[in-house]
């Protein structure tokens, strides 16, 4: 049985495989390091005390890993937005019936002004006519 | 198993872990500076050494707070909403 803990450490697992899963966590901690280290170095050229600026500058640089890590861990965890349903179509037929269709059919004949339909209104337009059908109300005047 | 043994070998497993990848690291940033002390100009070399040390540190304060935090977390393990306690 794999037991997942919050970091990296699985128990179960072989020692090997909690090890490679620890190496990546480091990294973060590297790169964070390298320009917060360029920073202790401008501090210790303006005039600061090598011992302090050290002091400071590692547990910055620390912090700045972990958040690095928590950050690209939350990029790349974020799960595939999907589409979300609607029921727009449903309002539009239960409001108006088949007259969109009707007018839009009108439309297509040059008679109307709402054949300049976008390609939401089509949508719609299309998702009413599915469900004017399906539900065979066709005939129904709005 | 008792509950003292598998609390040592994960004890054992979590803190080998973290100090042999410490030690990795430093090791492996130790190489790459000697490395680039030998590529660049000579006048870097104390940038190139204090960018060592910087490293190395955070390195080992990230492996104290991380293996601390590690360690916090198998001592409470909730196994399906029950506390462990680990009692020996």
């Amino acid at each position: 049985m794999m037991l997942r803990t919050k970091k990296s450490a699985v128990i179960g697992s072989s020692w090997l495989d909690s090890w490679l899963a620890t190496f990546p966590g480091y990294l973060f901690t590297v790169v964070a390091a390298i320009p917060v280290a360029a920073l202790g170095w401008a501090l210790i050229a303006k005039g600061f005390d090598r011992e302090n600026v050290f002091i400071f500058v590692v547990p910055l640089a620390v912090l700045l890993g972990f958040c690095l890590e928590a950050s690209v861990k939350a990029i790349f965890n974020q799960k595939p937005r999907k589409f979300q349903r609607t029921y727009a179509s449903h309002v539009q037929y239960a409001y108006l019936g088949t007259a969109p269709i009707k007018s839009f059919q009108v439309g297509l004949l040059g008679e109307s002004a709402n054949h300049n339909a976008g390609p939401v209104e089509l949508a719609l337009l299309g998702k009413t006519a599915t469900l004017a059908m399906t539900t065979n109300t066709f005939s129904r005047t709005a | 198993m008792q509950w003292r043994d598998f609390f040592e070998l994960e004890m054992l497993a979590l803190v080998s872990r973290h100090v042999t990848t410490t030690l990795a690291y430093i090791a492996a940033i130790w190489v790459l500076g000697e490395a680039a002390k030998f590529i660049v100009d000579p006048i870097l070399a104390p940038v190139i050494n204090w960018a060592e040390t910087v490293i190395g540190a955070a390195c080992i304060l990230r492996g104290v707070i991380i293996m601390l935090w590690e360690l916090y977390d198998v001592t409470h393990k909730k196994i399906s909403g029950h506390r462990i306690v680990l009692a020996g």
